[in-house]
């Protein structure tokens, strides 16, 4: 390890990321050396952590660190089959088992996760869920994994990782107010494609304060869309303003403050990249996958059965309240359906107060519960054989939002409201000049 | 680690882990989660004729998307042997080899036709078809991978090292 570095004239730290996790590695780690390292948060939803309650029971292991976990049902809450019921019936019966407080109903994980008084700069979160990464918006470093990591880590209290080659990405400008976070990574994928940055780290540095935390965890949720291990947004003053103001998840005992995170100007990136956020138009990301981003004007016209605003990717306030903005006064398309979810439980309340919930669903949207809700085809709001949507979920795979033969189009808020006034694709800036 | 022998699945870029096993597929019921083995794949009843041990060979971002871990285990039970890409998402990687599904990328390309018979020869670095029509070097792999693989998986490894006795 050390002759790595002398051999590279590598920096101490490579990226912020390797800062932060050299603080929780038993031993030296970088781009090939893997360490074990303790999650200050470790978190399982019902879908991934089922999987691993037959292994835990099957060696007799018992959580090594179980004040630490933190345990959502998310994406079976409420469920849509028996079977998934009865998968949602287990992992609530390991975690009475256990003894950790399921967060049932409450929303999606990586929601709950920025709600989390436990996440904060310096962090490492690990999550059985690969958007998990949304956590890095607050600064820390959070990677998602699959059943079995999330086992080990469960037995043992600990994961292997590695620090791998890092890209910082500078923002400059601010966001249009038409924009969201979705509009950024869809530049993004535009310029560099979902393999971009295959296995790296980004870290985002806002230079000009113009990306709000909601845009952020936007970002950040789709680190993992662009191939990456993580992607954090370097800690700065929009991080400490949104951290003074967050009113932190009930029930939940945080765990130890990690240490500070080190003066990111310390750090020498060995790639960069300039990103405009004055600069965005709305783009689309066009089915049926990550490959090929256009923009609205481009594929204006196309028509659209439903739209979707919700899931871990956005339905967070500042999205709301843009389809609120955008959508308040007028009608959905008489044949567009248009579903609306919140992130949380507590995005709920605070749009139920500020009237968003009223605006939205007067304008003929429906307004579901907080869940993982239709994103990856698991409750209400399903499509349907040669259906087309507008969706400002994470994912446009064939089948991911319900028929294998449907076709999603991924979008920012506002691109999703145009076409839920319009009925077809719509550049919102004509929409709602 | 051993040569390993199988039957060419070819597929090409960006293939993520919806279409190699569709959502709708996940479940704690073994049999449901082999059933849906390529289940987004256009052709995947060429992936499914084929008798044997199968190898897949791929290109770019391959399992990108979901964590889901049964996405690994419908490959391993439908006999999947190795994977064998240009580049794989970095879940679905160690996913495969926490279960012990051995993952390599190539150096260069490698031409193969689904359904021919090909060779893995770890300790060369390198993939054969069985024709002797094509080789290519693989890349080296990750010593803590070869370590959890030669265990059998993570969980195994983690037995073995104490980690979690």
């Amino acid at each position: 390890m050390e002759e790595a570095e002398k051999g590279t004239g590598m920096a101490r730290h490579h990226s912020l990321t390797h800062a932060i996790l050299s603080t929780r590695a038993e031993g030296p780690l970088d781009a090939d050396h893997y360490s074990l390292c303790a999650p200050d948060v470790l978190m399982g939803h019902d879908a991934t952590t089922a999987l691993a309650i037959g292994p835990m029971r099957r060696n007799g292991w018992k959580p090594k660190t179980p004040e630490r976990l933190f345990l959502v049902a998310d994406h079976f809450a409420p469920p849509s089959t028996p079977e998934r019921a009865n998968i949602l019936r287990l992992f609530l019966d390991y975690c009475e088992e256990i003894g950790v407080r399921p967060r049932v109903n409450e929303g999606i994980c990586h929601q709950l996760l920025a709600e989390h008084p436990g996440v904060v700069p310096g962090s490492l979160v690990a999550g059985a869920d690969s958007h998990t990464v949304m956590a890095g918006a607050l600064g820390a470093v959070a990677v998602g994994m699959g059943s079995t990591d999330f086992l080990i880590a469960l037995a043992s209290g600990k994961v292997f990782l590695n620090a791998p080659p890092c890209v910082l990405v500078r923002l400059r400008g601010r966001l249009p107010d038409w924009a969201d976070g979705k509009e950024a990574v869809l530049e993004l994928l535009r310029r560099h494609g979902p393999d971009g940055f295959i296995g790296q780290s980004i870290e985002f540095r806002d230079e000009d304060g113009g990306l709000p935390m909601d845009a952020r965890l936007g970002l950040c949720n789709m680190g993992v869309e662009l191939g990456a291990m993580n992607a954090l947004v370097i800690p700065d003053g929009i991080t400490e303003a949104w951290l003074r103001a967050r009113k932190p998840l009930e029930g939940v005992i945080a765990p130890p403050p990690p240490p500070s995170p080190p003066d990111a100007s310390d750090i020498v990136h060995a790639a960069e990249l300039t990103l405009d956020l004055s600069a965005l138009a709305p783009h689309l990301a066009v089915p049926p996958d990550l490959t090929c981003i256009r923009e609205a004007r481009d594929l204006a016209g196309q028509r659209v059965d439903q739209v979707y605003i919700g899931s871990c990717a956005s339905g967070r306030m500042d999205d709301l309240r843009l389809a609120a903005r955008l959508l308040g006064g007028k009608s959905v398309h008489p044949r567009t359906r248009v579903l609306v979810t919140p992130s949380s439980r507590s995005v709920y309340i605070q749009a139920l107060e500020e009237g968003l919930v009223t605006t939205l669903t007067a304008a003929g949207c429906v307004v579901l519960n907080p869940s993982c809700g239709a994103c990856g085809g698991i409750d209400k709001g399903l499509l349907g054989d040669g259906e087309t949507a507008v969706t400002t979920t994470n994912r446009n795979y064939p089948g991911r939002m319900g028929s294998g033969k449907s076709r999603l189009f991924l979008a920012g808020a506002a691109t999703a409201a145009a076409a839920a006034v319009t009925g077809v694709i719509a550049d919102p800036r004509e929409v709602f000049p | 680690m051993n040569p390993i022998s199988g039957l060419a699945i070819v597929m090409g870029d960006h293939v993520n882990t919806d279409i190699l096993h569709p959502s709708w597929f996940y479940s704690l019921d073994a049999g449901k989660v082999a059933a849906g083995f390529m289940g987004g794949m256009a052709e995947k009843d060429n992936a499914r004729a084929l008798a044997g041990p199968r190898i897949i060979i791929a290109g770019r971002d391959f399992g990108a998307g979901s964590s889901r871990e049964t996405t690994i285990y419908s490959l391993i039970q439908n006999d999947v042997r190795a994977i064998v890409c240009v580049s794989a998402g970095v879940i679905f990687t160690r996913n495969a080899i926490n279960c012990g599904l051995p993952l390599f990328h190539l150096a260069e390309p490698f031409a193969a036709a689904t359904g021919g018979a090909v060779r893995i020869e770890p300790g060369a670095s390198r993939i054969v078809s069985a024709s002797g029509a094509g080789a290519a070097a693989l890349k080296p792999m990750n010593s803590h991978f070869q370590h959890i693989l030669e265990a059998g998986g993570l969980e195994a490894y983690a037995r073995k090292t104490g980690l979690a006795p």
